[in-house]
C-alpha cells in the first residue's frame, strides 16, 4: 500500500471527513511531510471507493457547492489494521537491529 | 465572489477539462471546492504549476483508467498475457540475437552488429553489446516475477523497460555509443505497458498456460530468425536501413503487428467483433510475411501450386474474411430479429 492510501485511510478510521479535511489531516498525521495535491487525493479516493474501502457517507452544501463527507467500509478498516501490523513488525525489526549495532559499537 | 477568485475557480475549470466529462459531472464542482479551500487557506489567488501538472496528469490517468474499465476484466487479462508473451520473446531473441550470442561478440563473430560508422570500441557495454540489454534483462525479470505471482515487482519492472526503452537510443545518440533505433524501442515500450493493463496469469493453470506458450513462442521464434540468418555474411543487427530480413526493427514490427490484431479483437464490442475478426484473418498474410520473409512463398512455391494462386494466396485470405465477417454479422441480426418476433 502506498503512503497516500495508507494516510487517507488512516485519516478515515476515526470518522468521515471531506476532502479538504482529509487534506490536512494527512498532512498532520504525517507531521507535515506529506502534503496531498487534491488531485492526487481524489484519484486516491476513486482507487479505494472502487475498492469498496471507502464509500460516501453524506453530503451537504457550503458556498452553493456539494461537498461530499467519506467513511471508511468495514473491510477498509481491516485492510488498514493489515497494513498497521506489516508496518510495525518491519519498525520492530529495524529497531531490534538498530539496537544490537549499537550495541556492537559499545562493545 | 471576489474577481480573483472567479478567475482562478475559471483557471482550475480548464485544468479540470483533462478529466473525463462523467467524472467532472459527478465529481467536479466537488474537487474546484478543495482546490479553492486550499488557495484560501495559503492566500494565494493564482494556481500553482505543481497543482495544474498534478490535477492535468491525474485527469488523463483518469480518463486512461476509464478506458480500461470499459474493457472486460478477462479481456484486459487477455491482452496482458498477449503482451507479456510478445515481450518475453522479443527480449529472449534481442538479447541472443543483438546482444549476447557468440555471434555478435568481437573476435569470436561469424555475423558482426558493426557498421559503417561503428567501430568495436562503441560498444562499451561490457559482456552486452547495447545498453538496450539492461531493458531486455528488465523484461525477462518481469516475466519471471509474473510467474512467481510478485505483482508489485513485476510492476516496478515493466514499468522501468517502459520508460528506460526509448531513452536508449536517446541516450546512445547523445554519447556515440551503438545503440538500437527508436522504433523497435518504442515497440518494446509499449508491449511493456500492455503487458501491466490486466492480470495475464491470476490463476496457477494460467502461469502454467503462460509459461508454455511464451517457451514455445520464444523457442520457435528464435529458431525461424536462427535459420533464416544462416548464411549470412554480416549481420547489423540493429542498422535502421538494414535491408536484410531478420533484425530488430523486423521482429519488432511483426511483433507489435501481432499485438495490435489480437488487441483490435479482445477490446472490440459484440457489434464490431465479426469485422474485427475478419480485420484479423485478413492480417494473417501480412503477419506471416513479417515474420518469416518468404519462407512461406518457398514452401508454398514447394507445394507445386498454380503460379497465380502461390503469387495471390493473401488475396484467399481476404476475400474468407469479409465473407467470414459478413456471415457473422447477418447471422447476429437474424437472431436478433427472431428473438424480436418471439417477444
Amino acid at each position: 500500500m502506498r503512503e497516500p492510501t495508507f494516510l487517507v485511510l488512516s485519516a478515515l478510521a476515526d470518522g468521515p471527513k471531506h476532502g479538504y479535511a482529509l487534506i490536512a489531516e494527512t498532512k498532520d498525521l504525517s507531521d507535515g511531510r506529506v502534503k496531498l495535491q487534491p488531485g492526487t487525493l481524489y484519484g486516491v479516493l476513486d482507487r479505494l471507493r472502487e475498492d469498496g474501502l471507502v464509500e460516501i457517507s453524506g453530503e451537504d452544501v457550503v458556498d452553493g457547492r456539494a461537498r461530499r463527507y467519506y467513511r471508511i467500509t468495514d473491510g477498509g478498516a481491516a485492510t488498514l489494521a493489515r497494513e498497521a501490523d506489516r508496518l510495525a513488525a518491519n519498525a520492530r525489526q529495524a529497531m531490534s537491529k538498530l539496537r544490537l549495532r549499537a550495541a556492537q559499537a559499545g562493545a | 465572489m471576489s474577481g480573483g477568485t472567479s478567475k482562478l475557480e475559471a483557471t482550475y475549470t480548464r485544468a479540470l477539462g483533462a478529466y473525463p466529462r462523467r467524472w467532472r459531472r459527478e465529481q467536479g464542482e466537488e474537487l474546484i471546492g478543495v482546490l479553492l479551500s486550499v488557495a484560501r487557506s495559503e492566500q494565494r489567488t493564482t494556481a500553482t504549476p505543481a497543482e495544474l501538472f498534478n490535477l492535468v496528469g491525474n485527469g488523463l490517468a483518469t480518463r486512461g483508467l476509464e478506458l480500461l474499465g470499459s474493457v472486460g476484466r478477462k479481456r484486459r487479462n487477455g491482452l496482458a498475457f498477449t503482451a507479456t508473451v510478445l515481450a518475453t520473446y522479443l527480449a529472449v531473441t534481442l538479447t541472443l540475437l543483438g546482444e549476447w550470442g557468440p555471434w555478435v561478440r568481437p573476435g569470436t563473430l561469424r555475423w558482426r552488429p558493426t557498421g559503417e560508422g561503428f567501430s568495436e570500441e562503441l560498444m562499451a557495454m561490457g559482456p552486452f553489446t547495447t545498453a538496450a540489454a539492461a531493458v531486455y534483462l528488465a523484461l525477462l525479470a518481469g516475466f519471471a516475477a509474473t510467474l512467481a505471482g510478485r505483482h508489485s515487482l513485476r510492476r516496478t519492472l515493466y514499468l522501468s523497460a517502459a520508460v528506460a526503452a526509448p531513452l536508449i537510443p536517446l541516450s546512445g545518440q547523445v554519447a556515440g555509443l551503438l545503440a538500437p533505433s527508436l522504433v523497435p524501442m518504442l515497440a518494446l515500450s509499449a508491449l511493456a505497458l500492455l503487458a501491466l493493463v490486466g492480470n495475464p496469469a491470476p490463476t496457477a493453470s494460467r502461469r502454467m498456460l503462460l509459461a508454455a506458450v511464451t517457451a514455445g513462442a520464444s523457442l520457435a521464434g528464435l529458431a525461424l530468425a536462427v535459420s533464416r540468418l544462416t548464411g549470412g555474411a554480416a549481420l547489423f543487427f540493429y542498422d535502421v536501413s538494414s535491408g536484410i530480413a531478420v533484425d530488430a526493427r523486423t521482429l519488432t514490427t511483426a511483433a507489435a503487428a501481432l499485438m495490435l490484431t489480437v488487441g483490435m479483437v479482445l477490446v472490440s464490442g459484440p457489434r464490431a467483433l465479426p469485422w474485427t475478426a475478419g480485420l484479423a484473418v485478413a492480417a494473417v498474410p501480412l503477419l506471416i510475411r513479417l515474420w518469416s520473409g518468404n519462407t512461406a512463398e518457398l514452401l508454398l512455391a514447394g507445394l507445386r501450386l498454380p503460379l497465380t494462386a502461390a503469387a495471390h494466396w493473401e488475396w484467399a485470405f481476404l476475400v474468407l474474411a469479409l465473407a467470414v465477417a459478413a456471415l457473422a454479422s447477418g447471422t447476429r441480426r437474424l437472431a436478433r430479429a427472431r428473438g424480436l418476433r418471439t417477444v
